[in-house]
């Protein structure tokens, strides 16, 4: 409980609101716009969860950044589960995360987004391990020697896993009709 | 449907559905997109990351808040220890295997290259169609190749420094071009000289690497 902050060792007020500062200055940084509205109970989440820390590590000042963001992580990620359990929102905004503006409008095109991103949830699941694991990073946003890094295997056998997979995830969606 | 179409795609993930009580803790994501998890571990957690648009969401919030990424050393040192103690007998004779494998394949390609039964498509040569007399601006530095193969070829560009430092590489390009971001050669003086290279990838795996080419900076 915030009321509860001010009992630990040495966080003071103005703590407390640099804490909330700095996290809320991290989520709104890299929250979805579908979350824009839950940002301040996502970053008060954080605060708690960092004040609980910062019992055990004797006070804000010694807490980490990187725990901050994790904390702040966490918070945001559990804000997105709740959603989506709730079904309240629906996330097609989503791409304006970390992408371009997406060129999918009109709610013809937004079901047929729907079942191509279905589509392709399938067919990746039906690819071999490693094939699967290299396209899933790369359509998550990984370049090709990002996905080398994450798999440790090297570039050139990076490029051929996701060429290959993304080969295979084509002809996968072209038999279930979704080739365009 | 191109790359770009597919992640656009995978990532629009309507509806969210999918996200339960199946799902790893938030912590257990952070960590797999860092370097904290094992690669047993990390592969679950991306397998999940599949068929759970929620925790696909949460994988790329976790690369957004800056989440450390998997590096090299931790990511291939761990794993390899343990794998060659599961497997040190099995993987001594599949290195023999190998060995023998490749003797053969050897002579195979030799048989082939006399035959004319196998054939990478030596006569066909990548060539740079930027002319390397011509300054480019800046913000117009457009690489061009001949194309090798049938429309399924991919290729990768790299662009280096005159001194041979790597400046930018980009991957899995559909097209023979390829348009060099300008940030790329922010710390290069006017004039510079830029070289730059095309690796081929055919449809069969295949691979075919130009030669180096050149092209001047304004």
């Amino acid at each position: 409980m915030p009321e509860d902050a001010g009992q630990g060792p040495a966080e003071g007020a103005d703590e407390i609101e640099e804490l909330r500062r700095r996290l809320h200055a991290s989520v709104s940084r890299v929250c979805p716009r579908w979350l824009a509205g839950q940002v301040d109970d996502i970053v008060q989440v954080a605060v708690l969860r960092v004040l609980d820390a910062c019992r055990n590590r004797g006070g804000i000042g010694k807490v980490a950044s990187s725990y901050l963001q994790k904390a702040a992580y966490s918070a945001a990620v559990d804000e997105i589960r709740r959603h989506s359990r709730r079904r309240e929102v629906s996330i097609e905004d989503e791409p304006e995360m970390s992408l371009p503006p997406s060129r999918i409008t009109g709610p013809e095109q937004r079901c047929s987004a729907s079942e191509i991103a279905r589509g392709i949830r399938e067919c990746l699941a039906g690819l071999g391990v490693s094939r699967r694991h290299a396209v899933t990073l790369y359509l998550q946003g990984y370049t090709v020697p990002e996905v080398g890094r994450a798999l440790a295997c090297g570039l050139t056998k990076a490029e051929h896993l996701v060429y290959r997979g993304l080969t295979n995830l084509r002809e996968c969606l072209a038999t279930k009709g979704l080739a365009p | 449907m191109n790359a770009d179409d597919l992640r656009e795609r995978f990532m629009a993930a309507a509806g969210v559905a999918g996200s339960g009580e199946d799902c790893p803790p938030p912590d257990q994501i952070w960590d797999a997109v860092s370097d904290e998890q094992s690669d047993a571990r990390f592969g679950k957690i991306l397998d999940h990351v599949v068929s759970c648009p929620a925790c696909a969401i949460a994988w790329r919030l976790a690369r957004d808040f800056g989440a450390r990424e998997r590096s090299p050393a931790t990511a291939a040192a761990a794993p390899r220890i343990a794998v060659w103690r599961r497997w040190g007998v099995p993987a001594a004779v599949a290195a023999c295997l190998l060995v023998v494998a490749g003797l053969a394949a050897q002579w195979w390609w030799t048989e082939g290259e006399h035959t004319g039964a196998i054939r990478m498509p030596q006569d066909e040569v990548i060539r740079s169609l930027v002319s390397e007399q011509t300054r480019c601006a800046r913000s117009e530095v457009w690489l061009r190749w001949s194309p090798i193969g049938a429309d399924t070829t991919r290729y990768t560009v790299r662009v280096l420094s005159e001194d041979l430092k790597l400046l930018h590489s980009a991957s899995l390009l559909e097209r023979p071009e390829y348009h060099v971001p300008e940030s790329v050669f922010a710390g290069l003086a006017p004039g510079a000289r830029v070289l730059w290279q095309v690796d081929a990838t055919l449809v069969d795996g295949q691979r075919q690497t130009s030669g180096t080419f050149l092209v001047r900076i304004e």
